[in-house]
């Protein structure tokens, strides 16, 4: 059992996404912006972190920054976004992977699939 | 005259040759170019001709002179021949009678002798009378000492032994004497012819003078010269043997021997030239001639002639120093005008002509004087308006180098230092209109400090009549020649910077507004300081054009940075577009496929799920389709295809219901409605929705941490209806404000609130075309109040009583 946390402040995604992964067994924490995923990153560690870019209050360049400069392992971040320059995006947080919206639930889960403990 | 200058001769030569070459007209060498030269020329070609036409003059004076002269020694001439002639055939007469007597009368000797002494008296000339017989032997003589003698072998005698009646000998030596004398000799024949005797008289020539008497005029003297050609006598001067000679063999004299008459000019005693007749005498075989001393003659004509040609030549001399003289006077001034023209041609302006001589001469020198000083204040111009081509054409350069606006100003101001003045300073009115110095260059490294020190107080701060501040109120540009000390004064505002502007230097300053599309948006000062320049009108009119390119260039720049924005805000538009776009597609997609793979799983749909799925997908593309239309109302707006379809509707019941469809995603925000009556107002009742949606949904998304959200809708008067809606969000930071009505623009773009930055651009745009407004404000509190004005446009009384009718 692998744990995901989704990040995104589109509330709709967050469901689409968490209820695709949940259907697949995975475990899924979700936040609607970096600063309340670095709060719940204080309770429990994911194994992967899904992770929008352009987000009110905390956006994900702002979060990964924090996120690495904080001690501890760290989970792989894979980035979710709508912006032109996907590849470029996941390049500026050093994330292992990155998938443009819109995207298939097949991909989706591909995807995840390979950081499945 | 010549020499003023080195290596130019002649008054005119260059100017001459160009100027005849001008009319097409070329005159070469032989021409006279010069005033001198043609002066001379005239003089030559008065003088010469009368000089020569005198000359013929004198010389045919001259010839008709000698021509008379040798006219009258000619008559002389053949009256001494005639004369001696005559003489001849006296002798002869008496001969023949003397002959007749001595045949008729025996031959006793001394009946002859006394016949021979009774006849001798009568002709001084005659020396002797000799009776002598047909051989020769003298029988009777009148001289006692030659009696006896034999003159057979004589050639007279010989002659008149061949037959000749009579003949003169040429001069021979008398027998007894041996002076030189002449025989006449003639025969004494008888009835038959036979030779009877020959009577002989010697004459001697030296007495000749008795017989020859003739009249003669001055000095002339004259002649006989025998058949030899020797002279026998001359009248006055006996001459001597060597003259006898020598006259004698003159070719003349043989030409005269020869028969014929000539005249001549001949060497005289002493070689001094004598004019000479020569004449034959034929019936002796003898000539006679005249002569007279060319000089004696001639002297008092030569002293005539010496005398008209001396006055003459000193006339023409005279005439010739005059007209030299009025050419000098032509010529000196005209030098003068052309080392001055060669040297205004070289660009020395500072002689002055110096005007002199004839009255014409004066005229043109002051004419010349006139024209060098304009040239010289044309070229003066020419060599500033040069100098400000160059300076307007450099400062284009730099103007064109840069579309960053304060580094053009600082380029210029670089640029007008020290060309145009020892100190430039460049103003723009800050956002509150406070001058802002851009840009301030000082000729001297060491006042550039001082300078940058006065940025702090910018002139025109100080004080609200100095020159900047004038200027950048009236727009007109300023020129202060001499800047008075009350002035300078009044520019360093404050007592203890007038030190400082003294350091600076002013003496004289210009000052030029930056004017684009009829807006001042800065000025630029240039001053004058240490190099002590005085700033004149022509001064200001190039600063002037060179605002003016200033101008427009920093409104070219700033254009370019709008359009660079705005290029921006559409890149920018498009992603932001792009993402809303993408959103609920992801979400649409996500839970349509959810709901296949539960299909695909289970071969059937949970209702649950299936509800879900579909609510998701009726609320997102319902998001979707609120964007769409967005941007479809954006290209309307644009193309100005927006209508509204107006009716008097209640617009508290328009904003209630916007209230009451929000209120769902307002979450815990207290959203409340204050609108104490009804307002009726003509509107596009869907449009407007649309704007109260948009202004509510903006409350609500810009409160992310609460806050009341009040929205009110009132009339302040009969005519306008206000629709306000006031939250306690995060505002809008101040920098930002005047542009959230921008089409694109998102004041929050980096926070990433959503949508595309398009709702205030529409909502305003639909309240201008109700004729009405859209304005926001910014309470002290916190939070956003945007306040919508409207005409309410209605008939009458109508409209409310019908929505009154219509609410209730």
């Amino acid at each position: 059992m692998a744990r995901v946390l989704v990040v995104d402040d589109d509330e709709s995604i967050r469901d689409f996404v968490s209820l695709a992964l949940s259907e697949e067994g995975y475990e899924v924490m979700t936040a609607a912006h970096g600063a309340a995923a670095l709060n719940l990153l204080g309770e429990s560690q994911p194994d992967l972190i899904l992770l929008d870019m352009r987000m009110p209050t905390m956006d994900g360049w702002e979060f990964s920054r924090i996120y690495r400069s904080a001690p501890g392992p760290h989970a792989p971040i894979v980035v979710l976004t709508a912006a032109r320059d996907v590849t470029g995006r996941a390049t500026q947080v050093q994330a292992e992977a990155c998938l443009g919206k819109p995207f298939d639930v097949d991909e989706l889960l591909d995807l995840v699939g390979r950081y499945r403990r | 005259m010549d020499g003023t200058l080195p290596g130019s001769h002649g008054v005119a030569d260059r100017p001459a040759v160009q100027e005849t070459t001008r009319r097409g007209v070329r005159l070469s060498w032989p021409y006279p170019r010069g005033v001198r030269s043609t002066q001379i020329a005239l003089l030559l070609t008065v003088l010469v001709p009368m000089l020569m036409l005198q000359a013929a003059v004198y010389y045919s004076w001259f010839q008709t002179h000698r021509d008379a002269e040798l006219e009258s020694n000619l008559e002389l001439a053949r009256a001494v021949a005639s004369t001696f002639e005559a003489h001849v055939q006296d002798v002869l007469h008496q001969e023949l009678t003397i002959g007749l007597a001595l045949t008729s009368h025996g031959n006793l000797p001394i009946e002859q002798g006394k016949i021979l002494t009774e006849s001798i008296s009568q002709y001084p000339a005659i020396r002797s009378y000799n009776w002598l017989s047909p051989q020769g032997q003298i029988l009777a003589s009148t001289d006692s000492s030659i009696a006896g003698s034999n003159l057979s072998s004589r050639p007279y005698f010989l002659e008149i032994v061949r037959g000749r009646e009579w003949v003169v000998s040429d001069m021979l030596p008398d027998l007894s004497s041996g002076d030189p004398i002449i025989a006449v000799a003639r025969a004494a024949r008888d009835e038959n012819g036979a030779l009877r005797g020959v009577v002989l008289a010697t004459v001697d020539p030296a007495l000749l003078g008795s017989a020859v008497v003739i009249q003669r005029t001055g000095k002339a003297s004259f002649g006989l010269f025998d058949r030899q050609g020797m002279l026998v006598y001359r009248s006055p001067e006996t001459p001597s043997w060597d003259e006898r000679e020598r006259i004698g063999h003159d070719p003349s004299v043989l030409k005269a021997l020869a028969g014929e008459e000539s005249t001549a000019l001949v060497a005289g005693p002493g070689g001094k030239g004598r004019f000479a007749a020569r004449v034959p005498i034929p019936s002796i075989g003898w000539a006679a001639g005249a002569s007279r001393s060319a000089n004696e003659v001639m002297g008092p004509v030569a002293t005539e002639l010496a005398t008209y040609a001396g006055l003459s030549l000193l006339v023409s001399l005279a005439a010739t120093v005059a007209a030299l003289a009025v050419g000098r006077r032509l010529t000196g001034p005209l030098d003068r005008l052309r080392a001055h023209a060669v040297a205004i041609g070289e660009g020395d302006f500072g002689r002055a002509v110096e005007a002199s001589g004839p009255a014409e001469l004066v005229d043109l020198a002051v004419a010349f004087d006139r024209m060098s000083k304009e040239v010289r204040i044309r070229e003066e111009n020419l060599r500033k308006s040069g100098e400000g081509l160059r300076f307007l054409a450099d400062a284009s350069n730099v103007l064109a180098a840069s579309l960053d606006y304060e580094t053009t100003l600082t380029s210029i101001a670089h640029l007008s230092v020290p060309r145009i003045a020892d100190w430039c300073v460049v103003d723009l009115p800050a956002e509150d209109d406070a001058p802002r110095r851009v840009a301030a260059v000082h000729v001297d490294p060491v006042c550039q400090g001082t300078l940058r020190g006065l940025i702090a107080h910018p002139i025109g701060s100080a004080n609200p009549d100095d020159p900047v501040t004038r200027v950048l109120r009236s727009g007109r540009p300023e020129l202060v020649a001499d800047v008075p000390d009350e002035l300078l004064v009044q520019i360093a505002g404050e007592e203890k910077l007038v030190a400082s502007y003294r350091v600076l230097g002013l003496v004289s300053l210009m000052v030029v507004p930056l004017v684009v599309r009829g807006r001042t948006f800065g000025t630029i000062l240039f001053a004058s300081g240490k190099s002590g320049r005085r700033y004149d009108a022509e001064d200001l009119a190039l600063v002037e054009l060179l605002a003016r390119r200033a101008a427009l260039a920093m409104d070219n720049s700033k254009l370019y940075g709008e359009v660079q924005e705005s290029v921006r805000m559409r890149d920018e538009f498009f992603s932001v577009a792009a993402h809303e776009l993408k959103t609920p597609i992801t979400s649409l997609r996500g839970f349509a496929q959810l709901a296949v793979r539960q299909l695909d799983k289970a071969g059937e749909l949970d209702p649950v799920r299936a509800r879900q799925a579909l609510q998701v997908i009726d609320e997102q593309s319902r998001k979707l389709s609120n964007l769409v239309t967005q941007l479809l109302d954006v290209s309307r707006l644009e193309a100005g295809r927006l209508s509204l379809r107006k009716v008097t509707i209640d617009l508290v019941s328009l904003v209630e219901s916007v209230v009451q469809a929000t209120r769902t995603s307002a979450g815990p925000l207290a959203l409340t409605l204050r609108a104490p009556s009804p307002v009726s107002a003509s509107v596009d009742s869907l449009r407007l929705e649309q704007v109260v949606t948009n202004l509510i949904d903006n409350a609500i998304k810009y409160s992310p941490d609460g806050g009341e959200i009040e929205v009110t809708v009132n009339a302040p008067d009969e005519d306008t209806a206000r629709i306000i809606v006031r939250d306690h969000g995060v505002g809008i930071p101040r920098e930002k404000r005047s542009r959230i009505f921008d089409r694109f623009y998102q004041a929050h773009s980096e926070s990433y609130y959503g949508g595309m930055g398009l709702g205030l651009y529409i909502s305003r745009e639909i309240v201008i075309l109700h004729g009405g407004k859209i304005e926001v404000e910014f309470p002290e509190d916190g939070g956003t109040r945007f306040v919508v004005s409207l005409p309410r446009e209605i008939e009458d009384g109508a409209a409310d009583s019908l929505d009154v009718a219509e609410l209730l």
